[in-house]
């Protein structure tokens, strides 16, 4: 995969990419992972937001229309929607939070940014499932273009930087952002992003609170 | 065709849902019996001199059994549930519920740093006494000072299932113990006087209640977990009573078997000789010294226990406060690699390094006075809690009635209310004698006022941020659930991005649901009004009603400059196409704390979101029927309806499908308004001002007047009356000065404020004031 394919990942994909780090032969993660589930689910959202298929009405998501979806993975969450009750937006986020890791990694692996490999656990039955990078090289440099996003680069407004800006605005709203910036760069960086939100369409901007508000609470809630 | 909608959302997610036993205990696990009985109880024994604590511990449970009724009840209406100061903010207003989360915090902040001295004490006396190592008290309490700092931070909680063994453990120990006692009575027969009401009717009744109710702290955190039960209207109720009875009778229990062992005549003497090893030590006369091995190795795992479980409380009700802003926002960051609340529970360890520095540098015993004094303070601040959280929940059900049954929302309350002031006036009156310090020394006064100061700090800073933070203002209570969201217009960013053209490659998004065909006609015509208390003291050249007099909520922080004045050139009339959520946001911040909104959705934690919903529909049907005047950037707006002739009646959004979802409540109150305006409406054709609001970081400026004044002279041109409902007297007088003249009775609402008709007939443009001649 080269420099080019990564700038058509969809949201999800970016910020998986982004919350971990990319130096070594595993991936380690920068985020918990109650928030990278939860920022994935919002991101999965997002998707179907700019592509015209959903809507975020008063803290509730709203199917307009189940045609639209950026790939497979978007339809079957777009059917889901559709089918079920309406939910807000909390509720989604953690129905398909349980899901997003899985669902986004393999849709990575699938796309060959990814390799997946198990990892044996001490006692029998606790292999995990873990990602590698397949060039991490090439997944740095969607850290930098968010990272340019966030020192108030940015010019313009096209479709590509909405991805970019909508996971900078998750990379916020998850805490992602305090391992992204270094300290020098954080007080331009929150600046910066709170220009941005006010930037976003206005459902991402909703979604985006919400995500804040679901991590914030699973902080409250925490429990093992 | 769609297939049938299925549940799986729900049974996916109740998978991971808490039952009753997984909630009793995570919740009893911070009452930690070992710590409560051997530790608490017997300090109190010493410190009161008085017998009844078993009796105590079962009218405590009781009197919590039925504030629990209430409790529960409205937890399952409320967001943030668990944070008592919650449901102080929604039954009894946002400032007083700041001023509660100032005494919560207090509270909650005093009670892991008891537990210091406590585990620093009796680690030290167990190695002294099992191993021979002298090892001072406050060097244990620095290194467990060490454990817990970098628990929080990292984010290891104890796993429930080591806190749940760990908890049985305890327990069978403590029945074991009492089961030893009950057989070896002191004096051969078994006493029941420690279990006599008697002992309640003597002057130290309160400290009893009081040192009580400590062992039950930790059971208010149910109500956390409602919003993660299986079944929310079952489960946190029934485990909620469980806890209380369960610690209830095992704690009478165990003190009465103890003061069997030693005889209830010599408890207060022993006690204050052996102080936390009283137990132990008579529990050794008839068990293996293994055994007590074991149990002295989990009174301190219990101590332990219960330090982390209030240290993450107290860092999480930190979190809470920074989350919706009452206190420093960086105190509701978390920590991106672990999710901690990294700056409330470093705030927290930083207490407990200088109590525990402070404590052992003025040479204090780390019993008497570190965890039993300060553990008693921090219980007093508790306990005014959730006496004022009573009072709160029947508030709160009075404006939210047939929700629940009377017993739920006001008897139950109303009773626990009550004995709960009762104990809290009993404690304050002995509070010298609870804490065994001398009468005349200066904790015995200070400790209370104490909390009376916090209180009344935190009522200040509740009306500093309804006076000049109304975005923080809104959130308050929420907690961690707060969709912080500044109330910030920002047409520029909006108009890009979310307006009318759509963002650059996606379609337009569009502006919620177009306005049903047709409405029934209610009316909801009215300036925004001030607080009552300022409205009479209007300045002169003020708009009556707009946002912007004394009392109404100062600029959310604009992060634009607003336009120092406004000149009539910049007033626009918005066209159809005009985007709907900067308007929306202008008239939701204008009217937050209007009367009348007030009044039409009173439950607090709805008022942001549905206020906000509510003036959606508004100015969608405003662009759609109305006349809306726009200042340019969207820094002010007066909605204006033609009425009467041949033009329809005003009909706001009462059937809305955006309300219905919003509130069935409000739906309701706005039948109310139409039915009590209707009557009197001029049938004449007319324009009526509906709402008028201006952006609270622009007021003070006459833009109010500008604005209306500017429409004022066009009707004037067409020669067409005017009509408004003016929201109290003081708002009457400053529309007269517009030409405006009461006309008829005042209308009034049920329970609500009332409203001042008030017509104009069309002007020559010289009956206008001098200030609003055109200035052509």
């Amino acid at each position: 995969m080269n420099h080019d394919q990564f700038e058509v990942l969809d949201i999800a994909d970016r910020f998986f990419l982004m919350c971990y780090t990319h130096d070594g032969d595993v991936i380690k993660p920068r985020l918990h992972q109650r928030g990278i589930d939860l920022g994935l689910a919002a991101a999965l959202l997002s998707e179907n937001i700019v592509t015209g298929g959903l809507d975020i009405y008063d803290g509730y998501v709203v199917p307009l229309n189940p045609q639209v979806g950026t790939d497979q993975l978007g339809r079957i969450i777009m059917q889901d929607l559709v089918r079920e009750e309406p939910h807000d937006v909390r509720t989604w986020l953690e129905y398909l939070g349980q899901t997003s890791w899985r669902m986004v990694g393999n849709r990575l692996q699938a796309k060959g940014a990814l390799v997946r490999t198990r990892k044996r656990g001490i006692l029998p039955g606790t292999a995990k499932t873990r990602y590698q990078t397949v060039d991490p090289e090439s997944a740095l440099v969607l850290e930098a273009i968010v990272l340019s996003l966030l020192s108030g680069e940015y010019s313009g407004q096209s479709t590509s930087e909405l991805a970019d800006m909508t996971v900078a605005m998750l990379a916020q709203a998850t805490g992602l952002i305090a391992s992204l910036l270094w300290d020098d760069y954080r007080r331009v960086g929150r600046a910066q992003v709170d220009r941005l939100s006010h930037s976003l369409p206005y459902p991402l901007h909703q979604l985006i609170r919400h995500t804040e508000a679901a991590v914030a609470s699973a902080t409250i809630h925490h429990r093992r | 065709m769609l297939e049938y909608r299925s549940d799986k959302i729900f049974r996916t997610l109740a998978g991971n849902r808490l039952d009753v036993a997984a909630i009793v205990f995570i919740v009893i696990s911070a009452a930690a019996p070992l710590t409560a009985i051997s530790a608490v109880a017997t300090i109190a024994f010493a410190a009161t001199g008085e017998i009844g604590l078993p009796i105590a511990y079962l009218v405590v449970a009781a009197v919590l059994m039925v504030f629990a009724v209430g409790y529960v009840a409205m937890s399952r209406h409320v967001a943030n549930s668990g944070a008592l100061y919650t449901y102080v903010t929604r039954g009894l207003g946002r400032v007083t519920g700041v001023s509660a989360s100032f005494v919560a915090v207090l509270a909650y902040s005093v009670l892991p740093l008891s537990l210091y001295g406590g585990v620093g004490a009796v680690f030290a006396g167990f190695l002294e006494g099992r191993l021979g190592i002298s090892v001072p008290w406050w060097l244990i309490a620095l290194l467990v000072w060490v454990v817990v700092t970098t628990l929080g931070v990292l984010r290891v909680d104890f796993n429930s299932r080591v806190l749940a063994v760990l908890l049985i453990s305890e327990t069978l120990v403590v029945l074991l113990f009492d089961l030893v006692f009950l057989g070896n009575p002191s004096d051969g027969s078994i006493s029941f006087a420690a279990l006599s009401p008697g002992e309640l009717i003597s002057p130290g009744v309160g400290t009893l209640l009081v040192t009580a109710f400590l062992g039950f702290l930790g059971f208010e955190g149910s109500a956390v977990y409602s919003e993660e039960a299986r079944d929310p209207k079952r489960t946190i109720a029934l485990a909620t009573y469980i806890a209380i009875a369960g610690v209830g009778i095992l704690y009478s229990l165990s003190t009465w078997a103890l003061t069997v062992a030693v005889g209830p005549e010599n408890i207060v003497a022993a006690a204050g000789t052996d102080q936390t090893d009283l137990m132990f030590n008579v529990g050794a006369n008839y068990l293996g010294s293994a055994f007590i091995d074991v149990g002295h190795v989990l009174f301190i795992t219990s101590l332990f226990a219960a330090l982390i479980s209030f240290h993450n409380t107290a860092s999480r009700y930190l979190f809470a406060l920074g989350r919706e802003r009452v206190l420093p926002a960086k105190l509701g960051q978390t920590s991106g690699r672990t999710g901690a609340p990294y700056y409330g529970s470093l705030a927290i360890s930083g207490l407990g390094l200088l109590a525990i520095v402070l404590f052992a540098g003025a040479g204090l015993d780390p019993l008497a006075d570190m965890f039993y004094i300060l553990a008693q303070y921090g219980t007093l601040g508790v306990l005014m809690l959730l006496a004022i959280t009573s009072f709160s929940v029947i508030a709160y059900f009075r404006r939210n009635p047939n929700t629940e049954t009377p017993w739920r929302r006001v008897v139950a309350p109303a009773i626990g209310g009550v004995f709960l002031t009762v104990i809290l006036v009993l404690v304050l009156d002995q509070y010298g004698s609870l804490l065994g310090l001398p009468p005349g020394h200066v904790l015995n006064w200070l400790l209370p006022v104490s909390f009376v100061v916090a209180a009344g700090l935190g009522a200040l800073w509740g009306l500093h941020l309804r006076n000049n933070r109304p975005d923080v203002y809104r959130n308050i209570g929420l907690g961690a659930e707060s969709v912080v969201e500044p109330l910030v217009p920002d047409p520029s960013a909006a108009e890009q991005s979310w307006g009318r053209t759509g963002y650059p490659g996606i379609p337009p998004v569009r502006d919620a649901t177009p306005p049903p065909a047709s409405f029934p006609q209610v009316a909801l015509p009215r300036m925004a009004a001030p607080p009552s208390p300022l409205q009479s003291s209007l300045p002169p050249g003020m708009m009556p009603g707009m946002p912007g007099m004394p009392g109404m909520p100062p600029p959310a922080a604009p992060r634009r400059p607003v336009s120092p004045s406004v000149s009539r050139d910049r007033i626009i009339e918005a066209q159809p196409t005009y985007s709907v959520e900067p308007l929306a946001h202008l008239m939701a911040a204008a009217y937050f704390s209007d009367s009348l909104v007030q009044w039409l959705i009173p439950d607090i934690q709805e008022q942001g979101q549905v206020c906000l919903g509510f003036f959606r529909t508004v100015v969608q049907q405003a662009l759609a029927t109305g006349m809306v005047d726009v200042v340019g950037d969207y820094s002010g707006a007066a909605i204006w309806y033609p009425v009467g002739g041949n033009q329809p009646v005003f009909t706001p959004p009462r059937q809305s499908p955006a309300i219905g979802q919003l509130s069935a409540n409000l739906q309701w109150r706005l039948d109310l308004v139409h039915h009590a305006t209707e009557q009197a409406r001029p049938a004449e054709a007319h324009h009526f001002l509906a709402f008028a609001a201006v952006w609270p970081g622009a007021q003070r400026r006459g833009m109010g007047t500008t604005l209306i004044s500017d429409r004022l002279q066009k009707l004037d041109a067409a020669g067409s009356p005017a009509y408004l409902e003016a929201p109290n007297e003081a708002a009457m007088s400053l529309y007269q000065r517009l030409g405006f003249q009461p006309q008829g009775k005042p209308i009034s609402l049920p329970n609500g404020p009332s409203m001042y008709p008030m017509w104009r007939t069309a002007h020559k443009p010289a009956a206008l004031g001098r200030e609003q001649q055109p200035s052509w």
